[in-house]
């Protein structure tokens, strides 16, 4: 997809099929719709809320115009964004505007024709509908939003730090990056997985200390730098790691991490399945790591010079990829 | 923490090493209290036997520069970067001696003479 009409799509394109499938099935029914319309169901399927559908109506405009009011905050921003920051962005932008437009055309399809809304039936097809077209329309967003220009970033260079290693000469950096909040973080949520599995119902236990066990298992990270590459242990555990092999590497930068612009703080994204990763303890310095094929990996460290120094002399001596 | 070996150097590679982790010691990073990384992993890192690094591990111990606690792994010491001085003079004390023409008893009957 090229810029324009990616822009075409975010601007135009997204926000005006939204509007028109919370707008059109609402006009061509609005005569054989009852008095009021059944928007909220127990979770046996039937309906206990209701509203005029005036205000329905508005209700999913809201929705709808939240997320095209961003698709076209997208299309018409020429400031470039930071490269993970617009895909995440149409995908929210994406799926407010398809959800509100999904629930505003089922609702009024689905109850036409009925005297009283408490006989408003099909709530499954109330839930899975609009979330077909919220995913789909998240992706196309998200789609269009990767076309547009990026905040350049230019991997390595001779800014980068590159240590001097003779040709027998192998060095190691490790680093112990730990958050004392994660670990209360972690500690609170098994703490009160107890208390309300005690108090509440048993299974819940396995969600939150699951849940608990994760936020820990982040808390404290090993991160090691050598002729090999770049590996991060999470927890206590020797499982899971990530590791980066020198010879998939481009090169290794120091950078600063804001966290909002790699998803926030934790784990975030995947590098199979997303292109990149982060692991992100802190806002502050961080290596970067641009590897051959285009994926991106980041981890907070306290001391990024060091290993990236280390990973720019490995990755010169390492055999390139032609 | 950052240790370097030079595989070609004829100086050995436990020797090597004990003056690297007394350099980062020196430099602060490892911070008294902080656990060092597990000699299995940095060996395997700079492609020398654990032994050899265990080795190293050990001098710092005999140097009072490294602990070893049960369950925590090893430690650096609390008072770690005050006797860094005292065991640079006690090696460059031997150098010398060795280099006069003194032998190892030689060099103990010194020290303790002035205990």
């Amino acid at each position: 997809m090229n810029e324009t009409r990616a822009r075409f799509l975010l601007g135009i394109g997204l926000p005006v099929t939204a509007f028109a499938l919370a707008v059109v099935p609402y006009l061509v029914v609005r005569n054989d719709l009852p008095d009021r319309l059944a928007t909220h169901f127990d979770a046996s399927g039937s309906p206990d809320g209701s509203m005029a559908p005036g205000m329905f109506l508005l209700a999913t405009l809201l929705m709808v115009g939240v997320g095209a009011a961003l698709c076209v905050w997208l299309a018409r921003n020429t400031k470039p964004l930071p490269a993970s920051v617009a895909p995440l962005v149409g995908f929210l932008a994406g799926f407010f505007a398809g959800i509100g437009a999904g629930i505003g055309a089922v609702t009024v399809v689905q109850q036409r024709g009925l005297e009283n809304w408490a006989e408003a039936d099909g709530v499954a097809a109330l839930v899975v509908v609009p979330l077909v077209v919220s995913l789909a329309a998240a992706a196309v967003a998200a789609r269009a939003a990767a076309a547009l220009p990026v905040r350049a970033f230019t991997p390595g260079g001779d800014a980068q730090p590159k240590m001097d290693l003779a040709p027998g000469q192998h060095a190691v950096w490790a680093e112990t990056v730990h958050s004392v909040w994660l670990e209360r973080l972690g500690a609170a949520a098994i703490a009160l997985g107890v208390i309300a599995a005690l108090a509440t119902v048993w299974w819940l236990i396995f969600p939150t200390v699951a849940i608990g066990f994760l936020i820990l298992s982040l808390a404290t990270l090993r991160v090691r730098a050598d002729r090999q590459g770049l590996r991060v242990r999470y927890g206590l555990l020797p499982w899971p790691t990530t590791h980066v092999a020198v010879g998939d590497m481009a090169a290794a930068s120091v950078i600063d991490v804001r966290p909002m612009e790699w998803g926030g703080w934790g784990y975030r994204g995947s590098l199979k399945l997303m292109k990149q990763a982060a692991v992100v303890h802190r806002a502050g310095p961080g290596i970067r790591l641009d590897l051959h094929d285009g994926k991106v990996f980041v981890v907070t460290v306290d001391d990024p010079d060091t290993a990236v120094a280390l990973l720019n002399a490995e990755i010169a001596r390492s055999p390139q990829p032609a | 923490m950052l240790l370097q070996v030079d595989l070609a150097s004829s100086q050995p590679l436990h020797d090597q090493l004990a003056g690297q982790l007394r350099y980062a010691i020196a430099n602060g990073d490892p911070a008294p209290g902080d656990k060092l990384p597990p000699a299995r992993e940095l060996a395997s890192s700079l492609g020398v036997n654990v032994h050899t690094m265990l080795r190293a591990f050990q001098t710092l111990r005999d140097e009072g520069l490294l602990e070893v606690r049960r369950g925590r792994g090893t430690i650096v010491t609390g008072d770690a970067p005050e006797r860094l001085n005292f065991v640079e003079l006690a090696r460059s004390l031997v150098e010398q001696a060795r280099r006069a023409g003194l032998g190892d008893d030689e060099i103990r009957q010194l020290v303790e003479a002035q205990l």
